[in-house]
């Protein structure tokens, strides 16, 4: 049986590829009519062509059982160190992945967004620049608004009046220094308030308790020759000062006065 | 924002979808992480029914599967275009299957080996047979399964490449890079061989 089997495969050989491409359906009309006419004159490869049948009916039969049930596995592909590994399923690309496929989509979106974007760019300076030039034009510096309140000053050179009366004498240091102190209304203070008065504007003065050999007085003329003339602040109008009566001596009354002594 | 996004990963997986193996090779070898996820897509059922029909067990299968891919990412560099991408596939594939069984027999874990222990996990009992069938269709199925696994690897493959991935004679060509003749040569000499092991055994094959 063994010598027929191999005669058999010797002489069907011609017809082995037929006999398989006839089993899985892979013939033309042609090729079909002469195997079938073939198998009906050889009894050999009738049983051959049957054996196959079942053999393949077998392994469908398994394919079937074991393999059409399973789920196709996830193929996870584990990012490492050396190249650029990611899911399969998710396929989660990094930031820069993303923004490379975004503008990678049409060149006309990529220039609009890049346009846009250089525009905002321009705009945000353009007004920060603008903001900026508008303070300066208002005069808002922030430096000074820790000094304190200076009355406005005048280039003007005003001769202050003097008088005895305390209001006067307020005036006075008010005028020449705008940081003075307040004036005391004690007898002493009012004293050493014409003194400092006099003395931070160079002007000396006379009072009824002053002299012109007082040290007060002599100081006063020292630094009246070494202090150029100083430019007195103007006293801001006031209803009260307007209305009342000017009984001041005025300071060249004074100096005439004492020069004449 | 987020539908300007979706459609762009729309898109993108428009635009991967019409290529062809070849181009998305070309643009995995760039770092495209979208077109190697397609050519996972398109052969993983089939490598996945290559590796079972080769090893003939599910976890394995599943290994091979997995490696063949992992190996067919690490290696894009080396893939030549004058090769399909189905055949370069179906080789890693091949060679994944013969290292896992030579590991399997290493660790004397042989499918040939011990069967009895391995047919319970790898068979599914269909629930509408009965009892006295199913344990008749274990068998046979047990039988061709370590017939087929006892085939030369050559042989063994163009049988599963047909039988389970159920490609045309002239696709199994393309993905084995041989001639046409030699590819139905070796199935017939492949069923022989099956035709004459089952003769042996004392089940009847249906």
């Amino acid at each position: 049986m063994l010598e027929n089997n191999n005669n058999h495969n010797n002489a069907s050989c011609a017809f082995a590829e037929q006999t398989v491409s006839y089993l899985y359906g892979e013939v033309n009309a042609v090729e079909k009519t002469v195997f079938e006419t073939h198998l009906k004159s050889c009894a050999n490869c009738s049983e051959e062509f049957a054996g196959f049948g079942a053999i393949r009916s077998s392994i469908i039969e398994w394919r079937n059982e074991e393999f059409l049930s399973l789920e196709t596995p996830l193929m996870e592909i584990p990012y490492k160190k050396t190249q650029g590994f990611y899911n399969s399923e998710i396929g989660s690309p990094s930031w820069f992945d993303k923004l490379r496929n975004f503008f990678s989509l049409s060149p006309a979106l990529t220039a609009s967004v890049s346009f846009a974007i250089i525009a905002i760019c321009i705009g945000i300076l353009f007004f920060a620049n603008k903001s900026s030039n508008d303070l300066e034009v208002a005069g808002f510096d922030n430096k000074n608004t820790e000094k304190p309140f200076t009355s406005p000053t005048v280039d003007k050179e005003i001769t202050p009046t003097l008088s005895t009366t305390d209001a006067s004498e307020k005036r006075i240091a008010e005028a020449n220094n705008g940081n003075q102190e307040m004036i005391s209304k004690s007898k002493d203070g009012r004293k050493n308030t014409i003194v400092k008065a006099a003395t931070n504007s160079g002007i000396a003065l006379k009072d009824s308790n002053l002299t012109a050999n007082s040290p007060e007085i002599k100081e006063a003329n020292r630094v009246n020759k070494n202090v150029p003339s100083v430019r007195v602040n103007r006293i801001p109008k006031l209803n009260s000062v307007e209305e009342e009566e000017d009984t001041s001596l005025r300071l060249a009354e004074l100096l005439d006065d004492d020069d004449a002594k | 924002m987020i539908e300007f996004s979706c459609k762009a990963k729309l898109k993108t997986r428009v635009m991967v979808t019409n290529l062809t193996d070849e181009q998305l090779v070309e643009q995995a070898v760039n770092e495209n992480s979208e077109a190697f996820g397609e050519i996972v897509n398109r052969w993983e059922r089939k490598i996945f029914a290559l590796c079972f029909g080769m090893l003939g067990r599910e976890d394995e299968a599943r290994d091979a599967a997995q490696e063949t891919f992992i190996s067919a990412y690490k290696n894009l560099k080396n893939f030549r275009g004058d090769a399909k991408v189905s055949s370069w596939l179906h080789r890693i594939a091949v060679n994944q299957c013969l290292t896992v069984k030579r590991r399997a027999k290493t660790r004397s874990e042989s499918f040939l080996d011990d069967e009895s222990n391995q047919g319970e996990k790898v068979f599914v009992a269909p629930s509408r047979l009965s009892p006295s069938r199913t344990t008749e269709q274990n068998e046979r199925l047990k039988i061709i399964r370590q017939a087929v696994n006892s085939l030369p690897v050559d042989l063994r493959q163009v049988v599963v490449l047909k039988e389970f991935e159920e490609m045309t004679f002239q696709e199994i060509s393309d993905t084995l890079d041989l001639p046409l003749s030699t590819i139905k040569s070796r199935l017939y000499t492949a069923l022989k061989q099956l035709r004459m092991k089952l003769e042996r055994t004392p089940l009847e094959v249906v």
